[in-house]
């Protein structure tokens, strides 16, 4: 059982050097992609609860094909046709690269922001119609409704699933590897091909463990708080203002 | 949306956040235990049973470990199944050896028969017994001595550097500031970092990033996000076309040798092996086919 070899679990944690800096890279990438796809996700997601047909169409076809295609084809597809792309676009002598940060960024925060759209709609449509009714009666219009009447409540209901999307979204970077990106995958994957010691992936995967299990906690007590009566919430208001910060 | 947490709150299995973690906690002192009793039970390690020659001959046929995907050294062709390339003429060459016959009646009695192996499952699959030698562009290194015996080296191989056309390198001078892609647990980014050096450019910056398998290099390499896909010059073959070329191909460095690998315990089998190797350079029957092949 050369999984429980001592030496070997010495070697392997003796050369968590680069691990760590994977772990660094991979955090930043999340929180990167994260941004990108609530930006994205809140922007689709209004669009499809709005009367618009075109916007309403444009969030469909876009949640529907992110939804339906691997996000490994994704990174694939922009990773390889990317460079000849912005070559084209731009009309730059030779091939325009991208940055794997960035690209991953990119990908990983269009991918999940399509399913953020979705908690986001599920959200929004779980406000009950009166309250735009009223809100617009009261002289606000649309935008402001949005804004200051409909999307604090649907912050609260959404909180634990995006909270999920988050954690989706964590693992899903580790496509990284694939495309040399450095991330904790990757260097995790270089120690094993390099020392052909298996442990590298199980501090790997502790490693990720780290990163994960807060966000899991986070959901577990977010979906407690949100299950809560309305009248035990000792913070609803104080929440709906801090959603308006 | 409440509903739904309510109902999933129920249908939830009763092991919490925190039984989880006590639940890891324990499953962790009980791995670090396993980890002792393991160690003591693994001590007495047995050693794999090689098959002996007397065996191979009984059984009828050499179990020979080739690569399947090497043009000009082992490779299968898809469509018909048949195998070819130098390390498989030297698979028929040692399979007449252990049956007494020409190399030719080998080859038309089938007396060689082939296993795919990779740069992962080679070592295993002859530990096992599952292949009674390994001859598949495997690297004889001081490290794999201790594990494994190997014949004396059948042939040299080196590193190769491919290039787009469109690139512009030309030669090793104009690699300042570029991306060279390599194969990961693979030694060539030390080896072209000591070419460098030795051809004076020590001071060049160049990066290297490590890819999980060549196909992926290649279509690295052809959309452009690097500049050099350096691996070995029998693997490369594989890889070149219309588009690409080879950097500087008079340039040698990263020099390695290929032997046949046996197992420890395999002695006479390996005696027998490294006879024929030496037959076959001594006769120069390894230079015609590395012409006959066009190895690089």
């Amino acid at each position: 059982m050369e999984l429980f070899n001592p030496e070997r679990w010495a070697a392997t944690l003796a050369n968590t050097d680069l691990l760590w800096q994977g772990f660094l890279f991979t955090i930043e990438v999340s929180l990167a992609g994260l941004l990108v796809s609530l930006l994205v996700g809140t922007l689709l997601g209004v669009f499809s609860t709005t009367q618009s047909r075109v916007l309403r169409g444009i969030s469909r076809v876009y949640v529907e094909f992110f939804q339906n295609t691997p996000i490994v084809v994704q990174v694939f597809f922009v990773y390889t046709a990317g460079p000849m792309l912005l070559q084209a676009i731009t009309g730059a002598e030779h091939v325009v690269r991208i940055a794997p940060f960035v690209l991953v960024v990119i990908c990983v925060g269009l991918y999940h922001g399509a399913y953020v759209a979705e908690v986001i709609r599920t959200g929004i449509e779980a406000i009950p119609r009166g309250q735009m009714e009223g809100a617009q009666s009261q002289g606000f219009t649309r935008v402001q409704a949005y804004r200051y009447v409909i999307l604090p409540q649907t912050f609260r209901i959404i909180l634990p699933p995006l909270a999920n999307q988050a954690l989706n979204l964590v693992k899903n970077t580790s496509v990284l590897a694939l495309i040399a990106g450095g991330d904790l995958m990757y260097q995790a994957d270089i120690l094993v091909a390099d020392s052909g010691y298996l442990q590298g992936y199980i501090v790997c995967c502790a490693m990720y463990f780290l990163i994960c299990f807060p966000i899991a906690m986070l959901v577990t007590w977010l979906e407690k708080r949100s299950r809560a009566p309305r009248k035990a919430r000792r913070t609803a208001t104080a929440g709906a203002t801090e959603a308006e910060v | 949306m409440r509903r739904t947490y309510d109902s999933w709150q129920s249908a939830r299995p009763q092991l919490t956040r925190r039984g989880f973690v006590s639940l890891a906690g324990a499953a962790m002192i009980g791995v670090a235990g396993a980890s002792v009793v393991g160690l003591a039970g693994c001590s007495s390690s047995d050693a794999p049973s090689a098959a002996s020659v007397d065996a191979i001959r009984s059984r009828g046929h050499l179990n020979c470990g080739v690569k399947t995907d090497v043009i000009g050294y082992g490779y299968q062709d898809t469509a018909t199944g048949k195998f070819q390339g130098m390390e498989i003429d030297i698979c028929y060459a040692i399979a007449a050896k252990v049956f007494g016959v020409s190399t030719s009646e080998a080859r038309r009695r089938g007396l060689a028969s082939f296993t795919g192996v990779t740069a992962k499952t080679r070592g295993p699959l002859v530990d096992s017994g599952q292949v009674d030698l390994v001859c598949a562009t495997y690297t004889i290194t001081p490290e794999r001595k201790k594990s494994w015996n190997f014949s004396p080296a059948y042939y040299t191989d080196s590193i190769g550097m491919l290039v787009l056309r469109s690139s512009g390198i030309k030669s090793v001078a104009d690699l300042d500031g570029r991306i060279v892609g390599v194969g990961e647990g693979a030694d060539t980014m030390n080896q072209i970092q000591q070419m460098l050096k030795d051809q004076g450019h020590g001071d060049f910056s160049v990066s290297y990033p490590q890819y999980l398998d060549y196909p992926t290099l290649a279509a690295a390499l052809a959309s452009g996000n690097i500049d050099v896909f350096a691996i070995d010059r029998s693997i490369i073959r594989t890889y070149m076309n219309d588009s690409n070329e080879l950097l500087e191909p008079s340039l040698i460095f990263g020099k390695q040798e290929y032997g046949v690998c046996t197992t420890k315990s395999a002695t006479e089998l390996t005696s027998l092996v490294s006879g024929v190797v030496k037959d076959l350079k001594g006769s120069g029957a390894i230079d015609r086919w590395a012409k006959k092949y066009r190895l690089l």
